[in-house]
């Protein structure tokens, strides 16, 4: 069971949704934000922590190239995000596989640095993954600038006019990040040295503070580069549309391990949202004020989602689904409104996965007073255990349970296993394989579970029933990984993705967006099934904001 | 040189791969790798000494025989301590169990990390017994130590680490122009 206690929330009202329904790929691919999305949790810290955020420094050239630093400040903590702005030449910005360099290079370090701080970072950063940091480090990432926006942003503002509100509206950001790295990579500090740190002890916090103060640099350097341009005919951007541009990102396969490789993390995570909605769900009939708040809710993401446009035609063709099934929410009868449950239960029944999933966002999005609180149960340092003492009769029905979606792979079917996931010798990045055509399958990570498992229960099969899994597991060394995770994820159900990841059927892109929704990104872009473009921080509230109570309310943001 | 608790462990797990332990071992080896981080020790070395020791020894057929008062963890020749740190401290989990003699082919340190990883730090204690590599690992009563702080900062020699990186490659896949193109999936440009 798990610290949640979904039974106990089960028994309080209508009941989670279970592992078999959310942890699917296809769902997971819908995803939303919520407000227990790690972005919204973090701006919630930044309004209710009475964070001051200013810019001690910015020695920053006409052309935009020089050094930044933004300071986030809380109690008696300070975060320093130290920029590095670069004349990048056209030839480097070509092949991302290769990338060297980058518009700008980011360091969130802890504390504020001294002059010989800052040059010795000013050594590193720009070089990212070839430079060696120390544990003052918190974050290191990088962004390139949006040749679509950027420019086009720096010449409306110097003429004294606003950027084109449709290239605002498809772009949504004026550079985006290439990567972001935490907890110990390359040097950087740990996680267990901010794990202690109640401002920073979520799920990703720190990642998301580097990537807020990113999005403040972009709107800077942009203003900037614009008034030196034209000092005289210079207008900044209006406060609207500098709040509804995020900052960009493109996730490719490198997100994706991570969801299999800490399934007690995923299950917080899955639990903490499901129990959200199921409280949602328990809360009764809507109320006058709810209702009103439900269709405001509702009418936003309309927008929202009509201002999502894509170029993937699967995603397109969901979006144009998606459209038509909240017409059909916003015009249910009365009956269906009556409450969030019944809101909920009739779109299971008549709206396809997407709007299920948004609703829910919905439904969680009307009730802070019953779900902030589980955004402080989403993070955990415990680590996948064997439980030796637990028989081999006893691992079998287990495995039996909660892997009967394992028994429906065909696993005579070479499709079934098509690919392989391994890691880069060039990159040191998680890759995806091509089984029966590229070499490498023997390094495969362990991640073909409905194949292990089936070896598993051969072994089992010859074993002892009331052997214990010490003894067994010492004969069979090979099996320590997936008994492992069977028992974890008894006690995590939703630490488990409930699909072949290695079959041909596998989308890698329904891994990334789920995850990124988490992260709390909206307009989902892809441009492969193994990589998509996003917005964050999209119409999240600046420094200037924080002081409101109000500023919180930026989920499905839309055009000013 | 300074290396993060993370990058050790991560380092360690591939390195573990890269010498011939499964999966389920290589995360022992991880955790273990972690749990020795926490005291001031030449983790970086010891843990290149346990990796080759392990595939020196490669695949071990382990046998439990009983003792007065225990077990004796057993093969045909003395255990390497990445594998017999997971076998005992799953052993001293089990209930059945409260002492496990052992014959081991190299550091003790590196099973009483596995055994620690566990979660069995307070309550056990190792005895040496006469004979070379030979050992007795006790469940005690509770009330010792718990686990150390883990550490963030932790120094390695250059050649210790790039030993650790050198086991840890064997596990990579050389790119290739289908990798390259196709393995990450990624668009060529980061300025859109």
């Amino acid at each position: 069971m798990t610290a949640l206690d979904p039974a106990s929330d089960r028994a309080a009202g209508p009941g989670l949704r279970p592992p078999s329904e959310v942890m699917r790929l296809e769902r997971m691919g819908c995803s939303f934000a919520t407000r227990l999305s790690f972005m919204r949790v973090l701006v919630r810290e930044l309004i209710n922590g009475g964070w001051r955020i200013d810019r001690p420094l910015f020695d920053i050239d006409r052309r935009g190239f020089g050094t930044a630093i933004y300071r986030a400040a809380s109690g008696d903590r300070t975060y320093s995000l130290v920029c590095f702005s670069h004349d990048l030449p056209p030839e480097k910005r070509t092949d991302r596989v290769i990338a060297e360099a980058w518009d700008a290079t980011f360091a969130l370090y802890d504390g504020e640095p001294s002059r010989a701080e800052i040059e010795r970072l000013r050594a590193n950063v720009p070089k990212q993954e070839a430079g060696r940091y120390l544990a003052s480090e918190l974050v290191l990432c990088r962004a390139n600038r949006s040749l679509r926006f950027f420019d086009h942003v720096v010449e409306r503002l110097a003429a004294g006019a606003e950027p084109d509100r449709d290239l605002a509206c498809s772009v949504g950001y004026l550079m985006r990040t290439t990567a972001v790295y935490g907890n110990g990579k390359f040097g950087i500090a740990d996680r267990h040295v901010i794990a202690g740190r109640s401002e920073l002890r979520g799920p990703f916090q720190v990642e998301m503070l580097a990537v807020y103060l990113v999005r403040l640099f972009t709107l800077d350097l942009v203003e900037h580069v614009a008034r030196c341009r034209a000092p005289a005919t210079f207008k900044p951007l209006s406060p609207a549309l500098r709040r509804y541009i995020g900052i960009g990102n493109a996730t490719g396969l490198g997100m994706a391990p991570f969801l299999m490789t800490h399934p007690v993390l995923l299950d917080r995570w899955v639990s903490a949202r499901e129990t959200a909605l199921g409280r949602a769900r328990s809360a009764g009939p809507f109320s006058a004020d709810q209702r009103q708040r439900f269709a405001a809710f509702l009418d936003r993401a309309r927008r929202h989602v009509g201002e999502w446009r894509v170029g993937d035609r699967r995603q397109a063709a969901r979006i144009i689904e998606l459209e038509a099934d909240l017409e059909r929410l916003a015009e249910a009868p009365g009956d269906v409104l009556a409450g969030a449950d019944a809101v909920f239960r009739w779109a299971q029944n008549e709206l396809g996965t997407e709007a299920q999933e948004l609703i829910a966002s919905l439904l969680i999005e009307l009730h802070p007073e019953l779900v902030d609180e589980l955004a402080q149960r989403m993070h955990s340092d415990s680590e996948p255990r064997i439980e030796p003492a637990m028989s081999c009769g006893a691992l079998r029905m287990l495995a039996a349970s909660l892997y009967d979606w394992a028994s429906s792979v065909d696993m005579s079917d070479p499709r079934e296993r098509a690919v392989f996931w391994y890691v880069s010798e060039e990159k040191l990045e998680p890759r995806l394989g091509d089984r029966h055509s590229e070499p490498g399958a023997e390094l495969e990570r362990p991640f073909a579970v409905a194949f292990d498992l089936k070896e598993l229960t051969a072994s089992l099969a010859a074993a002892p029933p009331e052997e214990t899994a010490a003894e067994f597991l010492m004969r069979h060394p090979e099996h320590r990984h997936i008994v492992r995770r069977i028992q974890t994820v008894a006690r995590h159900p939703y630490g488990e993705i409930r699909d072949n990841l290695v079959g041909a059927a596998c989308l890698p892109v329904d891994l990334l967006r789920f995850k990124l929704a988490f992260f709390g990104a909206v307009k989902f872009d892809p441009k492969s099934d193994r990589w998509t473009r996003i917005a964050m921080y999209q119409g999240a509230p600046l420094p200037e904001d924080l002081t409101n109570p109000a500023a919180d309310d930026w989920c499905f943001p839309v055009l000013p | 040189m300074i290396v993060s608790l993370n990058e050790m462990v991560t380092v360690s797990y591939r390195a573990a791969l890269g010498a011939g332990l499964g999966y389920g071992l290589a995360e022992d080896a991880a955790a273990a790798a972690a749990r020795l981080a926490t005291a001031d020790t030449d983790v970086a070395g010891t843990m290149l000494s346990a990796l080759r020791c392990a595939e020196d020894c490669g695949p071990v057929a382990l046998s439990l025989k009983n003792t007065d008062g225990g077990v004796r963890l057993s093969a045909d020749r003395p255990l390497p301590a990445l594998r017999a740190g997971p076998a005992i401290a799953d052993l001293l989990q089990t209930g059945r169990v409260s002492a496990v003699t052992v014959t081991l082919a190299d550091d003790i340190g590196v099973v009483m990390a596995a055994i620690a990883a566990a979660g069995l730090e307070p309550v056990v204690r190792c005895e040496a017994l006469a004979g070379r590599g030979c050992y007795r690992i006790l469940l005690v009563a509770a009330g010792g130590a718990g686990p150390a702080n883990p550490r963030t900062q932790i120094r390695v020699t250059e050649e210790n680490w790039r030993n650790l990186l050198v086991l840890a490659a064997r596990t990579y896949v050389p790119a290739s122009d289908v990798s390259r193109l196709r393995g990450a999936g990624a668009g060529l440009s980061d300025s859109d």
